[in-house]
C-alpha cells in the first residue's frame, strides 16, 4: 500500500490543479467557519420560524456542538475535493497513462487501490482542516474547557471521514465509468440534486433513507434545528454508518468491475 | 531454446469485427520478432492483449512459460501506440514513476536517458516535448530495469531520418545483448533491417510466422539484357544454378537455385559469348514479399 501511495503521490504533487484545488478546500472552510453565525443567522429555518433568536447566545461554536455544526456545514464543500478525484482519474484514461500503468506493471487492482488511496488521503486532509477549524472556534472563548468537552460528539468527525471517502469513491467509479471529467461532474450532481430526490418519491417509506447519497445525509442530519426547540440528532446513527461504509465498498466493488472488464 | 512468449488461439471481437482470429505465434529468447501487417491487421490488438490493457474473448497467453500476470509485465519493458506520460511531470519524473511502479531498486534513469538520446531534455515538462522526442522518452522508459523483453509499437513513429537511424542501431544493440524484442512497424525496410523473425497478419489472421531470411530465401532476382536475346535465353538455359525464367519487357528476370552466386552468372554468360547490354542484382525486399504473401491471401 505504501507504494501504492507513493506512486499516487509523485502523479499529483506537481499538479497545479491538484494544489490549486486543495487550498480552495481548505480557504473555502475556513472563510465559513469565520462566517458562520451571520450564514445560519440568515438561513430560512432561522428566518421563518424564530426570526428573535440571536444566534449569539447559542453555543454554536462551542464544544461539544461545534463538531456536528461544523462538519455538517463542510460536508456541502466535498465536491471541491471530489474534482481532484475526478479529474485525476479521468487524465489518466485521457493521457493514457492508466494504461501504461498497466504496461509497466501495476495490475489493475492496484492501479484502482492506488486511487482509493487518493480518496482517503483527500478525505483525511479535509477531516483534519476541520478538526483544526473546531479546536480554534471551540478554545477561542477564553474559557477553560475540560477535555472530555472536547471529545464529546468527535463521532461526528469520524462519520464526517467516512462521508467523504464513500462520495469519493462513488466519483471515482463514475469517473471510471464516464472517463470524461465535464459528464462525471455533472452526473454526480445531476445524481445528487435531481434524480436521488426524484427516486425518492418512488420508493417507499423509510426505504429512501437507504439511497446513497440520503445515506450520506442521514449521517449527519441538519443540526441547527434544535437551537429552536425542534428534536434534532445528536450522535452519529451507526447503523446508518455501517450502510455509508457498505456503500463505499460497493462503489469500489462496481469500480474493480468496471476496470477488468473493459478495455483500458 | 527457451520460449518467451506463446500464445493459443488468442481472438479478440469488437461488436461483429472479428480484430484478432485464432493467432498463434511463438517468440524466443534472442529473437527480434516483427508484427506485421495493414492497418487494422490486429497488431495493435495482439500486443493490447499481451501487456494487459485488452481483454481477449478467447485463447491464452504465456510470458516466460510462466502465465500473464502484471509481475511477468514488470519484466518487459514496453510502449503502445503512442508515449503515454504525465504532462505536468519531467521526463525524469516521469521514469521516476515507472521505475516505482516496476519495483527498480537502482533504476539508473541517466544511463537510459542517454542510450535513447533523452537526456538533453529530460528535465523539461512531458507537454512541451515534440513527436520525437516524446518517442525517445518512450524508449528509454521502456530500457528501464534492464528488461528481459522490449515490446514496441511503431517505435520509429515521429522520428526524423537520423532518429530513425538511431532507434534502429539502439534495438541492433539492445539485442546483441540477448534482449528480446517484439515490434511491430510499418518501415519494412527498418523490420528487414533488425528483425530475425516476423509474422504477418491480416485481417486478424496469421498468414506467415517464420525467419525474415527464410522468407526472403531464393527471391533475390537478377535482370539480364544482351544484344541477341535468343541466345542469351539459350545459355541461361544451360547454366547449372538456373532456378527460374521470366521474359519480362525485353528483359530476362532470373533467380538463382541456392548457394550460386550472380557473379558466377555473368561470367558464365561472357564466357558463352554473350554481349551484356543490362545486368542488374536486386536483393529480395521484405516489402516485396509482404505485398506477395497479402495478395495471395486476397486470392
Amino acid at each position: 500500500m505504501l507504494k501504492l501511495f507513493r506512486i499516487e503521490l509523485r502523479k499529483q504533487v506537481t499538479s497545479s490543479t491538484f494544489w490549486i484545488i486543495i487550498v480552495l478546500h481548505a480557504v473555502v472552510l475556513v472563510l465559513v467557519a469565520m462566517n458562520f453565525r451571520s450564514l445560519l443567522q440568515n438561513a430560512n429555518i432561522i428566518v421563518n420560524n424564530a426570526p428573535d433568536l440571536d444566534l449569539a447566545l447559542k453555543p454554536i461554536l462551542r464544544f461539544p456542538d461545534v463538531w456536528q455544526n461544523l462538519t455538517y456545514i463542510a460536508g456541502y464543500f466535498k465536491i471541491i475535493l471530489a474534482l481532484i478525484v475526478i479529474t485525476s482519474v479521468s487524465n489518466e484514461f485521457a493521457y493514457g497513462t492508466a494504461r501504461q500503468n498497466v504496461i509497466d506493471g501495476l495490475s489493475r487492482l492496484d492501479w484502482l487501490l492506488s486511487k482509493i488511496g487518493l480518496a482517503k488521503v483527500l478525505a483525511l486532509f479535509s477531516t483534519l482542516i476541520v478538526v483544526g477549524i473546531g479546536l480554534s472556534l471551540g478554545l477561542s472563548g477564553g474559557e477553560q474547557v475540560p477535555f472530555v468537552d472536547i471529545l464529546e460528539r468527535m463521532d461526528y468527525v469520524l462519520a464526517y471521514f467516512i462521508e467523504l471517502v464513500v462520495y469519493f469513491i462513488y466519483a471515482l467509479f463514475l469517473a471510471l465509468l464516464l472517463k470524461r471529467t465535464g459528464i462525471s461532474i455533472i452526473l454526480l450532481l445531476v445524481y445528487d440534486i435531481i434524480l436521488e430526490p426524484v427516486f425518492s418519491w418512488f420508493v417507499p417509506g423509510k426505504l429512501s433513507n437507504f439511497l446513497p447519497m440520503n445515506t450520506l445525509d442521514h449521517l449527519n442530519t441538519f443540526p441547527f434545528a434544535k437551537y429552536i426547540g425542534e428534536p434534532t440528532y445528536t450522535i452519529v446513527g451507526w447503523e446508518q454508518m455501517a450502510i455509508a461504509v457498505g456503500y463505499g465498498l460497493a462503489f469500489g466493488l462496481f469500480a474493480y468491475l468496471v476496470l477488468k472488464v473493459k478495455d483500458l | 531454446m527457451q520460449k518467451v512468449l506463446t500464445t493459443e488461439g488468442l481472438t479478440k471481437q469488437y461488436g461483429s469485427i472479428r480484430a484478432l482470429d485464432n493467432l498463434n505465434i511463438s517468440v524466443c529468447k534472442g529473437d527480434v520478432y516483427g508484427l506485421l501487417g495493414p492497418n487494422g491487421s490486429g497488431k495493435t490488438t495482439t500486443m493490447g492483449i499481451l501487456l494487459g490493457i485488452t481483454n481477449a474473448k478467447s485463447g491464452t497467453y504465456s510470458w516466460f512459460e510462466s502465465g500473464h500476470g502484471h509481475q511477468m509485465r514488470r519484466r518487459i519493458g514496453a510502449t503502445l501506440d503512442k508515449p503515454n506520460f504525465y504532462p505536468h511531470l519531467s521526463g525524469i519524473e516521469n521514469l521516476a514513476l515507472v521505475a516505482d511502479i516496476k519495483d527498480i531498486k537502482i533504476p539508473n534513469i541517466r544511463a537510459k536517458l542517454e542510450m535513447a538520446d533523452a537526456a538533453k531534455f529530460a528535465r523539461r515538462k512531458f507537454h512541451t516535448y515534440s513527436t520525437g522526442m516524446k518517442q525517445r522518452l518512450a524508449i528509454a522508459a521502456t530500457l528501464l530495469g534492464d528488461p528481459e523483453v522490449l515490446v514496441l509499437d511503431e517505435p520509429t513513429n515521429g522520428l526524423d531520418p537520423e532518429g530513425i537511424a538511431d532507434v534502429r542501431e539502439l534495438i541492433l544493440k539492445i539485442a546483441q545483448e540477448g534482449i528480446t524484442v517484439i515490434m511491430s512497424s510499418h518501415l519494412l525496410d527498418e523490420v528487414q533491417k533488425v528483425c530475425t523473425h516476423v509474422a504477418v497478419l491480416r485481417s486478424g489472421q496469421k498468414l506467415y510466422e517464420g525467419q525474415v531470411h527464410s522468407l526472403l530465401a531464393g527471391n533475390d532476382g537478377i535482370d539480364i539484357a544482351a544484344d541477341d536475346m535468343a541466345q542469351l535465353r539459350r545459355v541461361l538455359g544451360s547454366f547449372a544454378g538456373l532456378e527460374a525464367l521470366e521474359d519480362k519487357h525485353g528483359v530476362l528476370k532470373v533467380r538463382l537455385k541456392d548457394g550460386f552466386k550472380a557473379s558466377e552468372l555473368s561470367s558464365f554468360l561472357i564466357t558463352n559469348g554473350i554481349d551484356i547490354t543490362h545486368f542488374a542484382h536486386h536483393k529480395a525486399s521484405l516489402e516485396q514479399e509482404f505485398l506477395n504473401l497479402l495478395s495471395q491471401n486476397r486470392a
